[in-house]
């Protein structure tokens, strides 16, 4: 494969980012077995430039975007050729004024996006900024805390998100919502962290790895329940006040497709890293992307024999730091990152046998450990289909948005 | 955006009794892709054949050219609740449709007993369930969206180009690529299941009344013996209360005893036949009475894990009985060990052009074999006496007949060949088999 990408790149200075076709195109088809029929809505904040996101919804199992901020929403929504984005859930609740104000103002836009909530604190925020009947209606998705809580809420396995836990903190304020003017409940979310984004076969780590299981089995038992309970007590809630029934129903993430979309309740899932493939999914039984991202750098010193320093590398990945955040050098296979520098944000030192044969100037190819934050580092992806470039394409960094 | 493998090894169906090599797989992962993957294929002069789980016992799906996996285009196109219309694409499996439906509070009319196929397999070879009021799956499809060996994309129902419509929905893969199926389904019910033991004379004498008499019925001979399974299941109103198997019974009957040890049952078959005899008066007791309420599909259908070959035919519901006598007399008057038993199942009349139940109350009759013992003796007896009763067979199953065989059992043959000619005159979709049984 790298003899491919070398080919297809050599004209090219690094540091760049390379986008293989046919790996993404594998992903994607992959995804959507996984889910077997189940839409999925695809997770902006994982591909991070346009053409991507486009290419993927092109595709017959996916539909809808899962944003991550509001004026991402809107930017998407409201550009050109935007018939792929007239259906943008953001993910995480906004307090943005001027994104909110914008909203309110635009009957298009209010029409295209739905905006997360967990309590009526949000919506008194909106109403704030543009009250209703002077504005747009908005739509709203609420947000249901999908976490673990075991012994007697001593312990919560999982991320802190929303307080909406149980069917009754979901009826309590789906009712909440429908009854206030200029709001419409279209959907209900449930991202299971605990289950969708921790590895369940982290390697040489076999007692976390059983601990881990455990956790997933308990938890998804628990969550089903649950959320069947609460999408009732909601809808429920919804025919009581004459408001119409909820038109999805969103869960999941790339590490639990399958499983998510099992699930009856569930009208679609969420993913989108499974699409570029980046390391943190190799810790996962279920199902392996191929490598869709990749970057290159640069040699620029030998420090000693078995030594190379590689210009940049260090594009660290967000969440619990830790080992599993760095970038992976692929190719050439056998290096080793230096113990006490690690990544470099201008530097990387790389140990092992194929450091003597390399020259100045040679490549070093990286896996990102997460799949979109690749792009805040470039600005183009090249596009490679085979062993030559097929397109460059812009990120969002290249388009100049940073969100 | 089709993914394109050279196909590295053969294919195989589940039978595992056909094994053919494709120049090429896609899996087109949309219905343009679909349309340019036959585009692309006809410009190289290739021939194509979709294939959804590969469930059928015949070298239906088989290529030598592009072979297009369904797979990936999958899921609801559009559902409504009110008209009970629920538009799926090509390649969706049928055990993902109750999952599918169930947020809309829909279910499908009627399932056969195996549930891993596509739906667009399904209907193309005339997969049915059983119900004297009721037709196969394909009599429940309004609307297809087809690609054509032109690579052109056409939407045809009743109105709209309706003989292609009428050719295409029980269409055997001759007419065009299923891209998206329309089905009618209606509100989520539930059935209430009685399954007991019957013994044959008695099954034969009284299955008529029962068939008129409940929603869904069928029975299981277990040859070399004078018993059968019956089954009966009774719709009620989707809000009824639901009394399912509890799990340790739903596992211990169809997990472990028609999974588990009729697998080792087939293996000790085939090893030593004189066993099949005793083996046989076991399993036809093991199964025994019970009942339940559970919602349709789960009713309907039942996992099947021990690998078989199978022949099915149609007869007119009234040769049923002479069907089942002159078969249980040639097992004897040959001396075969058949393990599995003979599944019988009815239908209601129906006027798709090559529907199985073409205009006629049916009774079909379904012989299988396990996968290692040879099949072919057997099934060839049985369709000589299915032969002289009227018999059609199954699409998706094992059989001896050409087209010229074929051609009188259907009064709409000729129709079907003729808009097979229109549409697909080079005969990109042909294959050796469509080529047998419906002429090249």
């Amino acid at each position: 494969m790298f003899a491919r990408l070398e080919a297809a790149t050599a004209h090219l200075e690094p540091p760049f980012a390379v986008l293989d076709r046919t790996a993404f195109r594998a992903n994607a088809v992959a995804l959507t077995r996984r889910a077997a029929g189940t839409p999925i809505r695809l997770a902006s904040k994982s591909l991070r430039c346009r053409t991507a996101l486009i290419e993927a919804l092109s595709l017959d199992g996916f539909a809808g975007v899962l944003a991550y901020t509001l004026p991402e929403a809107l930017w998407l929504a409201g550009g050109e050729g935007a018939s792929a984005f007239s259906d943008v859930v953001v993910g995480y609740p906004s307090a943005n004024r001027t994104a909110l104000a914008q909203l309110a103002a635009s009957e298009r836009l209010a029409e295209r996006v739905t905006l997360m909530i967990d309590s009526v604190d949000q919506l008194d925020l909106i109403d704030q900024i543009a009250p209703p009947g002077k504005r747009a209606e908005i739509q709203v998705c609420l947000d249901l805390d999908s976490s673990l809580r075991l012994g007697g809420d001593r312990m919560h396995i999982g991320v802190r998100r929303s307080p909406v836990h149980t069917p009754a903190d979901a009826a309590v304020l789906a009712r909440r919502v429908a009854l206030r003017p200029g709001f419409r409940i279209a959907g209900l979310m449930s991202y299971e962290a605990q289950i969708a984004g921790v590895g369940d076969a982290p390697p040489g780590r076999f007692l976390r790895a059983l601990a881990v299981r455990w956790m997933q089995r308990r938890s998804w038992a628990e969550l089903l329940e649950r959320r069947a309970k609460v999408v009732d007590a909601v809808q429920h809630s919804l025919q009581q006040v004459g408001s119409g029934p909820l038109r999805f129903v969103n869960a999941g993430g790339t590490g639990s497709v399958e499983k998510t979309a099992a699930d009856p309740v569930v009208t679609e899932v969420a993913a989108g890293s499974g699409l570029y493939g980046p390391t943190l999914f190799d810790a996962y039984r279920a199902f392996t992307p191929r490598p869709a991202a990749m970057f290159a750098v640069q040699v620029v010193r030998r420090p000693a024999r078995g030594w190379v320093t590689a210009a940049g590398g260090g594009w660290i990945a967000s969440g619990p730091p830790g080992p599993d955040r760095l970038p992976t050098a692929v190719f050439p296979p056998g290096l080793r990152m230096s113990p006490t520098e690690m990544a470099g944000e201008v530097q990387t030192p790389l140990q092992g046998d194929a450091a003597d044969e390399m020259k100045l100037g040679d490549r070093v190819w990286f896996r990102h450990a997460k799949a979109g934050e690749l792009c805040e580092h470039v600005d183009v992806l090249h596009v490679v289909d085979g062993d030559r470039i097929v397109d460059v394409v812009p990120t969002y960094r290249g388009e100049g948005k940073a969100f | 955006m089709t993914v394109l493998s050279p196909a590295t090894a053969s294919c195989a169906n589940w039978g595992r009794n056909e094994t053919w090599t494709p120049a090429d797989v896609a899996t087109p992962a949309s219905v343009d892709d679909l349309a340019a993957t036959v585009q692309d294929a006809r410009e190289r002069g290739l021939r194509v054949k979709p294939i959804g789980a590969g469930h059928s016992f015949t070298a239906i799906a088989a290529t030598d050219g592009v072979q297009v996996s369904l797979d990936a285009l999958a899921g609801i196109v559009r559902a409504d609740t009110a008209s009970g219309l629920v538009t799926l694409r090509g390649g969706t499996r049928l055990h993902d449709i109750p999952r599918l439906l169930a947020p809309y509070r829909l279910a499908m009319t009627n399932l056969g007993d195996i549930d891993s196929q596509s739906i667009a397999g399904a209907i193309s070879t005339g997969t049915h369930g059983t119900g004297a009021k009721f037709g196969g799956i394909a009599t429940q499809v309004r609307g297809l969206t087809l690609v054509l060996a032109d690579g052109s994309v056409v939407d045809c129902d009743a109105t709209r180009e309706p003989a292609l419509f009428e050719a295409a929905r029980l269409g055997l893969g001759a007419v065009g690529v299923i891209a998206a199926v329309t089905l009618q389904c209606e509100p989520a019910f539930l059935l209430h299941a009685v399954e007991r033991p019957v013994p044959l004379p008695e099954m034969l004498a009284t299955f008529d009344e029962r068939a008129d008499a409940h929603d869904h019925v069928e029975f299981y001979w277990f040859p070399h013996t004078t018993g059968t399974l019956y089954k009966q299941n009774t719709r009620l109103p989707g809000d009824a209360q639901r009394q399912p198997l509890s799990r340790g019974r739903a596992w211990w009957d169809d997990e472990f005893l028609s999974n588990t040890v009729f697998a080792w049952a087939c293996e000790l078959g085939r090893a030593a036949p004189a066993a099949v005899r005793p083996l046989a008066v076991m399993s036809a007791r093991a199964l025994g009475a019970r009942e339940y309420v559970d919602l349709s599909p789960q009713v309907f259908t039942t996992q099947r894990r021990v690998r078989f070959r199978e022949a099915e035919w149609s007869v007119p519901r009234a040769a049923l009985g002479e069907a089942i006598t002159a078969i249980q007399r040639m097992i004897d008057r040959r001396g075969w060990r058949i393990s599995f038993p003979v599944e019988v199942r009815v239908a209601a009349a129906d006027d798709l052009w090559l529907s199985t139940a073409h205009g006629r109350d049916s009774a079909y009759i379904a012989v299988h074999q396990y996968h290692r013992t040879p099949h072919e003796e057997y099934f060839r007896a049985v369709q000589d006496i299915m032969l002289d009763l009227d018999g059609r067979p199954h699409w998706g199953k094992i059989h001896y007949l050409d087209a010229a065989a074929l051609s009188g059992r259907y009064p709409k043959f000729g129709d079907f060949l003729a808009v097979r000619n229109r549409v697909d005159p080079e005969r990109r979709f042909t294959n050796p088999h469509l080529d047998r049984i419906l002429g090249s």
